[in-house]
């Protein structure tokens, strides 16, 4: 048949339809002219349907059931697996089937799972030696350990693994009747086990009683990692750092995970904290056994759990059995402490699993808990800082990682560049933007930035290229983006991208460089590197890079090599590996593991030393509990800047570093001699805007603010926005709007966008902005409570919750936030740590109206003359 | 560039399945498909034959779990149900290929068995296998109609929805679709 005829038999086949039954045959007749054959094709068709169903009448869930659905059992075509003989399957999951077997020469019970049609996918069996890897990792009496592992004839792959007779937690308990304190060393083994997976970099994310298993000596082992993930090295892949797609099991699974959103450590925290929620009440905080899919979503994001006090009680009624026998205060604990390891904020959770373990001890000894209901509040001000910190200084990081952004959850939304004619960027300006994995290879998948990043940073070497920060860069990471519009987007003059294919033990890397104007390709090469050896990648591409890229980048003089070398290939293979690794703090832990054994190995390398200054500054700064890094931070930086003191990076993050520390004398020298050096670099005008604004010489650095904005018109290095406050400051309100809103729609936005309004005597208008939404540091709830009206011990309450930070310049913001909320004598001593902090904070101090309500206040002369006196030694110190 | 909603951002006679995806993102793609097969099928298994979750909810699950992950941002529901309707048919034409050919006895095939002999009908198998050909003989012939019923058949579109896709009009499609069943169950049937 072809088409023709297809067509034909068709409607032949239509109009006989149309007509009754008995006209059919004499109609066709006629209408094909006695043509049998044809006539032949269309009664073949009236005939099937009277023939009744098909295959196409079935549900294709009816035909999925017969075909794949069927028993494991039957499919396993062998029974021998090395030494191992097959005895019967324990079970089966999604991914694959397990196999109790012995092995016949030591007759000791082992577990063995294979992956069920492997053929399927390579990302089936990538994720199946994924979970073999993570078990050959972690060597844990808690986990369940892997003694073999080896494939088929046929391809498929399987491993052996410890054989675990016992229970799942949740039933071993009530068979026992377990107390309250037998329960909680269960739970505590438990989370033992968890905290050392992350220790090792792994999320189990799928942990569940049914994963657990407790043996007859008590014993408890953690089973079933197949969809756990690597914190470091594949983390890269978007898909991994989320959710993924295996259905995980809703039940135990934290918001974040029903979203989609990134999953980290606070996932697993989430799920153990409704294990020992399960464990105390006796059931699952939400019922969601007969809710679809998306229900069960809206349950979990949305709704609140009942205490479990509430719900051990209930339980017991229902089922007539006695609940477990605690105090009203040991029940007041265990409540907060459930629900602080599944509160929906992965923020607001334990940041840890260690931080659960030392609770439940605390719990154990009769101590208090260091999670309380009201430290939920300190917490997340302790969060929200983080972001104000990393819009100010993030404008002087080059941040490796495109994870940053995600991380301080800034919100980015192009600003007001409308209103601003866009420059021409001066020099030749390069974007590189992340590489393309073009194999299927993902452990490679970090090489899309850490060859991004090795070629930037060879290119930021020569001397005559202006090289985008690769903050900026990175997220232009689809494969089908439109290149002359990203260049566009940053000012590029030309664009640098690439792909990378593994194939056997080579990476074949392509790179191009792309002229923005024109959109055509200036320039094509290849370079053949052994995959195994990153030292020789990184010094081939160098060359490639320096020899053959950038002249036609336009650096003419193809400039002596002054890139810093790495010697060490464990070193710089782990240099490469945290570039990847997230910004979070449990992540960011592991980074400064991996780079401090770097820079152990290899001490010469200058980005290892700045990668972990870095690491130590966010966490510093960023995370709970974990000062006392200061000196690891100053010390690394130190080593940095001097194997590599041509860094714009480098010398920018040590002016920050310097102002934070108080030490704005010789942050402005160093910021001084940045200018000097790399007169059209957005970061280092940003830099020294910052020293001047700690210094109170709000004038100079609202002028190098507008040589940052016009240099890059864009702004989209992230921390230039934070050029607000100077405007802020010095009363330039709508100038101050021009930078707020390059971050409109974030928190910080919002709540800058209430100062500026107040300040511009807008309250109707400052007052609507949502309490939602705006930061949790620096009062504005309080604020927002005031412009309400709220009764006055309301006020005096919510002030009382404004501390001091360690960032001088967030503790203005409180001081002026309790002075217009009538809370003189609150303001003054938080000015008073702002000064001592060396934010100088003069002239603001005299021309704030926030601070009005001040100045005829007692205390104040005393403030202003030791904001004059910060202010005037700066000045003093500058001149000499 | 694509944006989310955007309507028919496949071409009907495109069938290389997913213009715009990479191979590792169909790769995930087809993993996904695969366990949302599994899990149909578990639940055809475990219960009444007849009572079984369609298609439909099934792909649409599949979309909310995948809608968010970055590889498919830029695909609309649809784009996506039409790439999840043709990673079904391949899967459960290699899946009938494989158990097909263990059944007759490949080369290493010495089955176990523990206490269930194998008594599934083989004639699904064949079917599905029969269809597989018959639908690539009518994409020569008609394309649209082989994806018309690709989608309606695998991917559990509705009518309203393969209308859409399709860009014609419902009537077409339920038109289409007596004379194209017809036209395959007759195929099936005479098909070696």
């Amino acid at each position: 048949m072809d088409a023709e005829r297809w067509e034909r038999v068709q409607s032949l086949f239509h109009a006989a339809a149309d007509r009754p039954e008995p006209e059919r045959l004499p109609f066709l007749r006629t209408a094909t002219n006695n043509d049998e054959a044809l006539m032949a094709d269309v009664l073949a068709l009236f005939e099937e349907e009277q023939r009744g169903p098909s295959l196409l009448d079935r549900d294709v869930a009816q035909v999925a059931g017969q075909i794949i659905g069927r028993a494991a059992t039957t499919e396993l075509p062998f029974r021998e697996f090395g030494p191992y003989r097959v005895r019967e399957m324990l079970g089966e999951g999604g991914m694959g089937v397990v196999y109790l077997a012995e092995r016949q020469d030591l007759s000791s019970l082992v577990a063995i799972k294979i992956l069920r049609d492997a053929w399927l996918s390579p990302a089936r069996r990538e994720r199946f030696a994924n979970e073999q890897r993570t078990l050959a990792q972690l060597n844990h009496p808690s986990i369940a350990r892997l003694y073999d592992a080896d494939t088929l004839p046929d391809g498929t792959p399987w491993f052996v693994m410890e054989y675990v007779d016992g229970l799942p937690l949740t039933e071993y308990c009530s068979r026992h009747n377990c107390t309250v304190e037998e329960r909680l060393k269960l739970f505590r083994a438990v989370s033992e086990a968890v905290q050392y997976a992350h220790e090792n970099t792994v999320i189990h994310r799928d942990l569940k009683p049914s994963n657990i298993l407790v043996k007859g000596d008590g014993s408890v082992r953690l089973l079933d990692f197949g969809i756990a993930k690597q914190l470091d090295p594949l983390g890269m892949s978007m898909d991994q750092t989320r959710t993924g797609m295996r259905l995980m099991t809703p039940a135990y699974a934290a918001p974040e995970q029903m979203r989609g959103d990134r999953v980290g450590v606070q996932t697993d925290v989430y799920s153990l904290g409704v294990i020992l929620y399960e464990m105390l009440a006796g059931r699952l905080p939400f019922d969601i056994s007969n809710k679809t899919l998306v229900d069960a979503a809206m349950t979990i994001t949305t709704e609140a759990p009942a205490k479990p006090s509430t719900a051990a009680r209930e339980t017991a009624s229902q089922k007539g059995t006695r609940a477990l026998a605690l105090s009203t205060a040991a029940w007041a604990d265990l409540d907060v402490l459930c629900l602080t390891a599944m509160h929906k904020d992965s923020k607001r959770r334990y940041q840890s699993v260690e931080a659960v373990l030392r609770d439940i001890d605390h719990y154990l000894k009769g101590q208090p808990l260091e999670a309380r209901p009201d430290s939920l509040l300190y917490t997340t001000g302790k969060f929200m800082r983080r972001n104000w910190r990393a819009v100010s200084a993030a404008a002087v990081i080059i941040a490796l990682s495109a994870g940053l952004a995600v991380v301080v959850g800034l919100v980015v939304t192009r600003g007001p560049s409308n209103k601003v004619a866009p420059v021409k960027p001066r020099g030749r300006t390069v974007a590189v933007l992340p590489f393309q994995n073009g194999g299927s290879d993902h452990s490679l998948d970090f090489l899309s930035l850490a060859l991004a990043d090795e070629i930037a940073t060879t290119l930021s070497h020569t001397r005559s290229l202006s090289v985008r920060p690769f903050a900026t860069t990175s997220k232009y990471i689809q494969a089908d983006l439109d290149l002359q519009k990203a260049g566009r987007e940053m000012g590029a003059a030309s664009i640098v991208t690439g792909r990378f294919v593994r194939s056997g033990q080579q990476v074949q890397i392509t790179l191009e460089a792309v002229d923005v104007e024109s959109n055509r390709s200036l320039w094509r090469g290849t370079v053949n590197v052994p995959a195994e050896n990153m030292i020789e990648m990184q010094g081939q591409l160098a060359a490639r890079t320096r020899g053959a890229l950038a002249p036609v980048l336009g650096s003419p003089e193809s400039a002596v090599d002054t890139t810093p070398k790495p010697k060490n290939e464990e070193a710089y293979d782990l240099f490469l590996r945290s570039t990847a690794v997230s910004h979070d703090p449990e992540p960011a832990r592991q980074a400064i593991a991996m780079l401090e054994r770097a820079v152990g190995l290899d001490p010469t390398y200058a980005p290892a030393w700045f990668s972990l200054a870095r690491r130590y500054y966010e966490i510093d700064h960023f995370a709970k509990g974990s000062h006392g890094k200061i000196e690891r931070y100053n010390a690394a930086m130190a080593r940095a800047a001097s194997l590599d003191p041509n860094s714009i990076a480098t010398g920018a993050q040590l002016v920050t570093g310097r102002v934070e520390q108080g030490e704005l004398t010789q942050a402005y020298q160093q910021a001084v001699d940045l200018v000097r050096r790399h007169p059209d670099s957005v970061d280092v005008h940003f830099t020294l805007s910052y020293v001047l604004r700690y210094a109170g010489l709000l004038d100079e650095s609202a002028k190098e603010c507008n040589q940052a904005f016009m240099l890059d018109a864009q702004t989209q290095t992230a921390g230039v926005r934070s050029c607000a406050v100077v405007f802020i400051l010095n009363g330039d309100h709508r100038r101050a709007m021009d930078f707020v809103n390059l971050d409109l729609g974030s928190e910080w936005a919002t709540g800058l966008t209430i100062d500026v309004l107040l300040r511009q005597g807008k309250v109707a208008e400052a007052s609507q902005l949502g309490s939602d939404h705006t930061p949790e540091w620096g009062g504005y709830d309080m604020l927002l409570a005031y412009l309400q009206r709220k009764p006055s011990p309301e006020i005096a309450r919510l002030a009382r919750t404004v501390r001091a930070g360690d960032d001088p310049e967030v503790n203005y913001f409180s001081a002026a936030h309790l002075a217009y909320c009538g809370q003189p004598s609150a303001a003054l001593e938080m000015l008073k740590q702002v000064i001592q902090g060396s934010y100088c904070s003069y002239p603001a101090i005299e021309s704030d109206p926030m601070l009005a309500s001040l100045r005829n206040q007692p205390g104040f002369a005393e403030v202003r003359t030791a904001a004059m006196a910060c202010r005037n030694n700066f000045l003093a110190d500058r001149r000499r | 560039m694509r944006k989310r909603g955007d309507k028919n951002v496949i071409p009907v006679e495109s069938l290389p399945i997913a213009p715009g995806l990479d191979r590792a993102q169909l790769n995930h793609l087809f993993s996904a498909t695969y366990e949302e097969l599994r899990r149909l099928a578990a639940t055809v298994k475990s219960t009444d034959p007849s009572a079984t979750l369609n298609p439909t909810a099934l792909v649409h699950e599949a979309w909310l779990k995948m809608a968010s992950s970055p590889a498919f941002v830029s695909t609309s529901r649809l784009h996506f149900k039409r790439i999840a309707a043709r990673a079904m048919r391949q899967l459960l034409v290699e899946a009938a290929r494989r158990r097909g050919s263990q059944k007759r006895g490949g080369p290493q095939a010495v089955f176990v068995t523990f206490d269930e002999a194998f008594d599934q009908p083989v004639s699904c198998e064949r079917d599905v296998l029969k269809l597989d050909a018959a639908l690539d003989e009518l994409a020569r012939l008609n394309p649209r109609q082989a994806a018309m019923v690709e989608s309606r058949f695998f991917g559990g579109l509705d009518v309203n929805e393969t209308a859409e896709l399709l860009e014609v009009s419902e009537a077409t499609i339920l038109r289409d679709w007596r004379a194209v069943k017809a036209w395959l169950s007759h195929e099936l049937r005479q098909g070696g």
